[in-house]
């Protein structure tokens, strides 16, 4: 029976998720890698949703029982499904601009051979994952002592579940967005108990999803080989997926960032108002995931200023800029009201001292032990020297018309790592400590969408549909069309 | 694809797909041998055991509000982990450890849980037993001055 509440309790959200998309994306081709992105970002769109909703109805309502919340979902969820259905034009493929960059042609069974390692490794992390869960099923520190915790306040507590807020929970931060433990607490209101499953099908949720927006939208973006090879490098790490089962909330923000980085993308090499402003949502549900999306709503608020003072077509970029911030409003009010009428200030702002973060900040040991630990953590957990090795192998090769974008892309990243790395130089907590607790998360946050903006400069790997032999020309099934010129290594 | 970059490249995706399983695989059979060694044996994970310390006294406090809490000194960091544990089992009340937060002491309800001995210093000062559960858990009351 709770299998089947839990089944029924993702369902509405990640169907109606999924129904809402395409209507969002520039183009609807019905490949696998189109499904798949559709699945993969409606899987977060929907729960995030869920979890929005239920703060609402708290917020709003004395007590929220599960056919309540099953009503007003199914109200709100279907009404928008069919407004996206409704109001979804079929599109055909858009004239794409020739790829301009050197590309590598393999044959197809090179393809199968490597979806059917795929797809293999894919099953293997979802067996890990279950493992890992048997072995912690309360998940780690943070899950329980933050998360899950809170979901118990929002859950158990009925008409006392703004409890979870109080000043006396200082140490285990009540001011930490809502995202997951709405959702969790959401599952066991449907479920009528605090079931301890529940926490990690969210967690294999995000984890599943964060590998399948990685592959597919490389898949749409630079081809099924190029998302498989991303896909791959991803599920084989183990850091990610012992994060992935730990239950925390940097999973879960990855995905987020990772979506919102690919949405960004598509919108702007599609010129599309709707990607941007289902870019905008994703953004905003970073924020009500953990506090680090304001880090992120800030480098890329820069980088969008810096390009458009440099765009010939300002007066569009900000018309975009205003469709993103409309699509981030549900997530961001929900975060404001969580800040400023329920949460205490974040010990952060109460630690704030300016006269010792300025002598922080002149130490220079203090950088070398940050830039130590960053480095450790990019050699032997994420494994970035042989990303290095493989663009050696396979060289830099940009579209001309998408250079724009994969610098956009690159520059948030290295914002957001700038203000990470910023945030260690400056804190009052004692700094081994803080890295030893944190950094890890905070570079697994970053992963999924380093390994997107990686694989879309690398040289682009496609295959061909038909013998080279029959047809020189065939491109990939799906694939914008390419010329025999922008070719290299052909056989 | 048999020219020199065609070679080359199809040495740097079997190099980067190889390398990335062998990650993967020791990691997996890892968990897949600690899976087999679980199977058949009832193993309780840390969390579920800390629960059952509650069960009992759960039904002497409130359904909300707010509570003390007092503990026998721990090394390292096993004093937040055992409040820890003790504010996520009995939420939704709120659990304040007396030894770190001063207005712990103005609650008249407190849960003592005692790992080693119960402790003959201040923080049992004005303290009551009321009933002991066992296995180191207590449920104590302020004493009225």
């Amino acid at each position: 029976m709770t299998f089947l509440v839990t089944v029924f309790s993702f369902v509405l959200p990640v169907v109606a998720g999924t129904l809402w998309i395409p209507s969002f994306l520039p183009r609807v081709k019905g490949t696998v890698a189109d499904w798949g992105f559709r699945i993969s970002i409606g899987v977060g769109a929907g729960l995030g949703a869920g979890s929005l909703v239920y703060f609402f109805l708290l917020s709003t309502s004395a007590g929220v029982s599960a056919v309540r919340v099953f009503l007003f979902e199914a109200v709100l969820f279907s009404s928008l499904a069919f407004l996206a259905m409704r109001y979804s034009k079929v599109k055909t493929p858009e004239a794409s601009p020739e790829p301009d960059a050197k590309v590598f042609t393999a044959p197809r069974w090179v393809l199968w051979t490597f979806g059917v390692v795929f797809f293999s490794l894919f099953a293997g992390v979802i067996l890990t994952e279950v493992f890992l869960t048997l072995d912690r099923p309360h998940g780690g520190w943070d899950a329980w002592a933050i998360w899950n915790l809170r979901a118990r306040f929002l859950f158990r507590g009925g008409e006392y579940w703004k409890d979870a807020f109080s000043p006396l929970l200082g140490e285990i931060h009540p001011d930490y967005p809502l995202l997951i433990p709405g959702l969790v607490a959401r599952g066991w209101t449907y479920l009528g108990r605090d079931a301890v499953s529940f926490p990690a099908v969210v967690a294999g949720f995000f984890t599943l999803s964060t590998i399948g927006i990685l592959t597919s939208s490389l898949a749409l973006l630079r081809g099924s080989f190029q998302g498989i090879l991303a896909g791959v490098v991803l599920a084989c790490t183990p850091i990610f997926l012992l994060h992935g089962a730990s239950q925390y909330a940097d999973v879960p923000f990855g995905y987020y960032m990772l979506a919102t980085f690919a949405l960004l993308y598509l919108a702007r090499i599609s010129k599309s108002r709707r990607a941007m402003s289902l870019a905008g949502f994703t953004m905003g549900l970073a924020c009500w995931t953990k506090n680090e999306g304001v880090i992120l709503l800030g480098a890329l608020t820069a980088v969008y200023f810096v390009y458009s003072l440099y765009s010939s077509v300002r007066g569009q970029e900000i018309r975009r800029a205003g469709w993103f911030l409309l699509g981030a409003l549900p997530p961001l009010l929900a975060l404001a009201y969580l800040k400023f009428g329920l949460a205490p200030p974040s010990d952060m702002t109460n630690e704030f001292n300016l006269a010792a973060v300025l002598k922080r900040i002149v130490e220079p040991t203090r950088y070398l032990e940050v830039g130590a630990a960053v480095v450790r953590e990019a050699i032997f957990q994420l494994h970035l020297p042989l990303l290095a090795v493989y663009l050696l192998f396979s060289g830099i090769s940009i579209r001309k018309g998408e250079r724009g974008a994969v610098l956009q892309l690159w520059a948030s990243l290295l914002l957001i790592f700038a203000s990470y790395f910023f945030v260690y130089i400056i804190t009052s907590k004692p700094l081994a400590w803080h890295l030893g607790t944190s950094l890890s998360r905070l570079m697994m946050q970053l992963f999924p969408s380093l390994l997107f903006s990686f694989f879309l400069t690398a040289t682009t790997v496609i295959v061909q549909a038909v013998d080279r032999r029959q047809d020189p020309a065939a491109p990939e099934s799906g694939r914008r069309g390419k010329s025999p010129k922008n070719r290299r290594g052909g056989g | 694809m048999h020219s020199a970059a065609g070679y080359r490249i199809y040495a740097g995706i079997l190099l980067l797909v190889l390398t990335s399983v062998y990650f993967f695989l020791p990691f997996f059979r890892g968990e897949w041998d600690s899976f087999e060694r679980r199977k058949g044996i009832t193993v309780v994970d840390q969390m579920t055991m800390y629960e059952a310390r509650y069960d009992e006294v759960r039904k002497y406090l409130p359904s909300h509000g707010i509570i003390g809490y007092v503990s026998d000194p721990k090394e390292n960091n096993e004093d937040r982990l055992a409040w820890a544990f003790t504010q996520y089992s009995l939420s939704p009340l709120l659990v304040v450890d007396r030894s770190v937060n001063p207005k712990g002491l103005d609650y008249p309800i407190v849960i003592g849980n005692f790992h080693r001995a119960i402790p003959g210093d201040d923080r049992m000062r004005d303290l009551s037993f009321v009933r002991d559960f066992g296995n180191g858990v207590f449920l104590l009351r302020k004493v009225a001055k």
